[in-house]
């Protein structure tokens, strides 16, 4: 190996060491929860929360998610938004984690175990048949909004005010 | 302690109870439709093969398998030879399927009718693949997703819904022998003779059906 090769080297390695952050371990935190954490966070809490409910193959969802990260941006101070992701265990590292980088997801995502079966969306809310996208609003532990299809920022923002 | 908001605006337990409560019933309202133990009226659809499919041609059969489910739906996509599996099983068996596309086709062009025929005779469907554009079957049914089951067993001259929901538990297809095919043992039950049915309503995971605008 040339000797003048080495400095090269150690530049290129420096770079690497320096800049993963932004370049190849950059990543979207998903943790896993339950619905009864979510829950319970909004006995305690002033602000309500925002569950969404989307998947990745979902293109109404996929549509809808800007609204949610406009939320996380903006109104932070007077409501909390949690995405909770549906897509199938497998597709998890390769499709949804890059595409939340992608779309630079301000949002926390959580995944629940069990959230496609028939008892998890009872618990969720009887009258929600399990089509995506579902939006859900706690207030002191009570829903006080759900909608099973689109919603617009206008509409989370007033029921939010009410 | 309560939260803030509920101590500013002096908010009584039973008021939050009250709104949870016309929330549910607004959401149940909306999404209402044959009930368990309900006759199913006639209808008449046109079928990608250019007939009208009525309810009232199967009433000699002893059941009836119905499926909303369209083209674009990546679950319905998923179940799809699943579906075929199920009419190619219980349609010699005196147990027929219908498949109807709810879906409004200005906002998903995949599922407009040219795009079913296409799909049908791409795909060689045993059944008849039915077109719904004015969506008053699916609201009848109260159908809200894509894949969504209905099926159905006739007593006298009326077929009376026993089982509404999912296909199995097993959209991936890698429970293996823990999968519950849902359907399937409900058309068996009905088939041989059974009263009671193994499952009547189980919820899973779908695409929202795409109502027309200003019609949900």
């Amino acid at each position: 190996m040339k000797i003048w090769k080495i400095p090269g080297c150690a530049l290129g390695l420096g770079f690497l060491l320096a800049w993963p952050g932004e370049i190849f371990i950059r990543a979207q935190n998903i943790s896993v929860t339950s619905l009864e954490a979510l829950q319970q966070r909004t006995f305690q809490s002033e602000k309500p929360l925002i569950v969404n409910f989307w998947a990745t193959w979902c293109k109404p969802c996929v549509e809808e998610l800007p609204v949610f990260f406009r939320l996380c941006r903006e109104e932070t101070a007077k409501m909390d938004v949690v995405l909770v992701n549906m897509d199938f265990e497998r597709h998890v590292k390769k499709v949804v984690e890059p595409f939340l980088i992608k779309k630079n997801c301000p949002c926390p995502v959580v995944r629940i175990p069990g959230s496609g079966e028939d008892a998890f969306i009872r618990k969720v809310s009887d009258s929600w048949s399990g089509a995506l996208p579902f939006t859900i609003i706690f207030r002191g532990g009570q829903k006080i909004f759900q909608k099973e299809d689109r919603v617009t920022y206008e509409e989370l923002i007033e029921r939010i005010a009410f | 302690m309560l939260p803030y908001w509920r101590i500013k605006y002096r908010i009584p337990p039973f008021f939050l109870w009250l709104a949870s409560a016309a929330i549910g019933f607004y959401t149940n309202s909306t999404a209402q439709g044959y009930a368990i133990g309900d006759a199913l009226d006639n209808f008449t659809l046109r079928a990608t093969d250019g007939r009208q499919v009525a309810l009232s041609d199967f009433s000699s059969h002893r059941g009836i398998i119905v499926v909303f489910t369209c083209n674009h739906c990546p679950f319905s996509q998923m179940y799809e030879s699943r579906i075929i599996r199920l009419a190619r099983t219980f349609e010699p068996r005196g147990m027929p399927l219908l498949a109807i596309n709810p879906n409004d086709s200005a906002q998903v062009p995949e599922d407009s009718f040219m795009e079913m025929v296409k799909t049908a005779r791409r795909k060689k469907y045993p059944f008849p693949y039915l077109h719904d554009p004015t969506q008053e079957v699916a609201r009848r049914f109260g159908a809200a997703r894509t894949p969504h089951v209905f099926v159905a067993r006739r007593a006298n001259d009326k077929f009376i819904l026993v089982y509404k929901g999912a296909v199995d538990n097993d959209p991936e297809q890698n429970k293996g022998k823990a999968a519950e095919a849902y359907v399937e043992k409900v058309a068996e039950a009905i088939l041989n003779g059974k009263e009671d049915m193994p499952y009547s309503e189980v919820k899973a995971v779908g695409c929202t059906i795409k109502w027309r605008k200003g019609q949900n």
